[in-house]
């Protein structure tokens, strides 16, 4: 049988070649597919998370901030608290994003853009950045968009506002493997 | 009950007597007396003391929807409800204690950088403050002029854009010589994502604004409405200020020769005589004083002039009295032909 093409005849020959190549393209795929999200360092190569990775906390301070642990301790009421904080005084909203994805409406602002603390990309950065190191960047702020909230916050409203990116980050985590389930 | 107390408390009457006395002295520092702020065009009477005088200064950020041009809305963010926002007069000298309270609706962080401040960031580091919050603190009017304030949280053009400035006069030892009218304007550049003239509740363009491409330009867009007053034979001094974010305005007054101006609000240089059209860049600004001999209405542009006609920087002086046909006046004309008769 001759495969018709766009009006061109293809010979047997051709068509073993097609097979073939369209064999290895499908096992090449499939296999990118199955070997699940990539890794940061991979993904790094292809666009430039740096900003994404990079610790916001001065090396002098990075390994006593590592170490800090959360006093406030994760409830309802806090996490409660600490929403109203996200989306009132404290403004997280306006660049973080409602569901913290980093798409506030002031996000196109910025840039590098606003932390996406739902780490849409799975680039991980939950996992990299430690409490302590948030808790800083909240107190202190970090580049241009990112301002100190020492003195628009306590102690206690910064920490609890730690448990709520946390919360986030979760929920991210639920949604991706929901989603990888999905695909599979 | 006072007799009871020093009947049987000798001390407490001591340390009453004690705390009285340190109360009064920290008093002495305290403000003594609370700025008159004014909407423009209005501007508040000058200031008959002395220099040095504590005086108290309270702005209010707030966001509120307000009319851009007609049929037209928009978001602003102010001092005080307006834009721009209130007036603030005081004198060189002055121990000036500045409460900023944000708008428990604000939806952003707001702060204030004052030009006329001496110290880091104007005040900005200092006021930082959170929907509900309030902030403050003291300041000494070293120099004289008429200074800029305005927002200073990030994305600060962004909050500039949305209106938030103002003018504060620092007026010298002696004053400002004493004229007949006085008034208050702050030009702004707006950027909406309709275009010019397109109806409804216009949102902010970062991106127009980046290419500095306004869609509005505006003075007093948000104030009291209503055209400027005088008499014919009044001098009238006017406090121009711009906000910006961008645009540097070409002040000019149609159909008026600035008889005196204080380019940059350089209040103690010698004063510009005879100006036509003064510059006033973004985050400047300038008294220009003139007397008015005819009467009309005189138009107040920028005279880069497609953003007076076309977006909008116009404001009107209106001069009424007799008229002055020594300095002007319409000759009689007719049709093409008038001249032939
Ligand atoms: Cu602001």
């Amino acid at each position: 049988m001759l495969l018709q093409f766009r009006g061109l005849t293809i010979s047997t020959i051709e068509k073993i070649a097609l097979s073939v190549t369209l064999f290895i393209f499908i096992g090449f795929t499939y296999s990118v597919y199955a070997s699940g999200p990539q890794d940061p360092a991979d993904k790094d190569e292809e666009e430039d998370h740096s900003h994404v990775i990079e610790a916001k906390v001065p090396s002098d301070k990075l390994s006593e901030m590592r170490r800090l642990k959360n006093p406030v301790v994760a409830n309802k009421k806090v996490l409660e608290e600490a929403k109203a904080i996200y989306t009132g005084k404290g403004t997280c909203f306006n660049c973080h994003g409602d569901k913290g994805k980093g798409d506030g409406p002031l996000a196109e602002s910025f840039n590098p853009p606003p932390r996406d603390f739902y780490d849409k990309d799975d680039i991980g950065w939950q996992k990299i950045r430690t409490d302590g190191e948030i808790f800083w960047v909240i107190t202190n702020g970090a580049g241009a968009g990112m301002p100190p909230f020492a003195d628009m916050l306590s102690d206690e409203e910064r920490w609890s506002l730690v448990i709520y990116i946390r919360e986030i980050g979760k929920s991210s985590a639920t949604d991706l493997a929901t989603k990888g389930k999905k695909k599979h | 009950m006072k007799r009871i107390i020093w009947d049987r408390k000798p001390l407490r009457v001591l340390l009453f007597i004690g705390v009285f006395v340190i109360g009064s002295y920290l008093s002495s520092y305290a403000a003594n007396e609370v700025a008159k702020l004014t909407t423009a065009p209005e501007v508040p009477p000058a200031i008959t003391r002395a220099g040095g005088a504590n005086v108290t200064v309270e702005l209010e950020s707030t966001e509120k929807k307000g009319k851009l041009s007609d049929g037209v809305e928009y978001t602003y963010w102010t001092f005080g409800d307006t834009v721009p926002g209130p007036f603030i007069r005081v004198k060189v000298g002055d121990n000036v204690t500045f409460t900023l309270k944000n708008s428990a609706a604000s939806k952003n962080i707001h702060s204030i950088d004052f030009h006329a401040v001496t110290g880091p960031g104007g005040g900005a580091k200092a006021t930082q403050t959170s929907p509900g919050g309030k902030t403050a603190f003291f300041w000494k009017a070293l120099n004289p002029g008429i200074y800029i304030y305005h927002c200073a949280t990030t994305h600060i053009p962004t909050h500039i854009a949305n209106g938030m400035y103002g003018l504060i006069l620092v007026e010298p030892e002696k004053g400002l010589s004493k004229v007949d009218r006085e008034y208050y304007i702050v030009q702004g550049d707006f950027y909406t994502k309709g275009k010019t003239g397109e109806k409804g509740l216009q949102a902010f363009d970062i991106e127009k604004m980046r290419a500095e491409q306004p869609t509005y330009v505006k003075f007093n867009p948000m104030a009291t409405p209503g055209n400027l007053k005088a008499n014919v034979g009044e001098t009238v001094r006017l406090y121009v200020g711009n906000g910006g974010p961008n645009l540097t305005s070409a002040f000019h007054v149609i159909g008026e020769i600035f008889d005196t101006v204080y380019q940059q609000g350089a209040v103690g240089s010698e004063p510009a005589k005879n100006v036509q059209t003064t510059l006033i860049p973004p985050g400047g600004a300038a008294i220009i004083e003139f007397k008015v001999d005819v009467p009309g209405a005189y138009i107040l542009v920028d005279h880069a002039i497609s953003r007076a006609i076309d977006k909008g920087a116009v404001g009107i002086l209106e001069v009424t009295g007799a008229e002055a046909p020594n300095v002007f006046k319409p000759l009689k004309s007719g049709g093409a032909d008038a001249g032939h008769k």
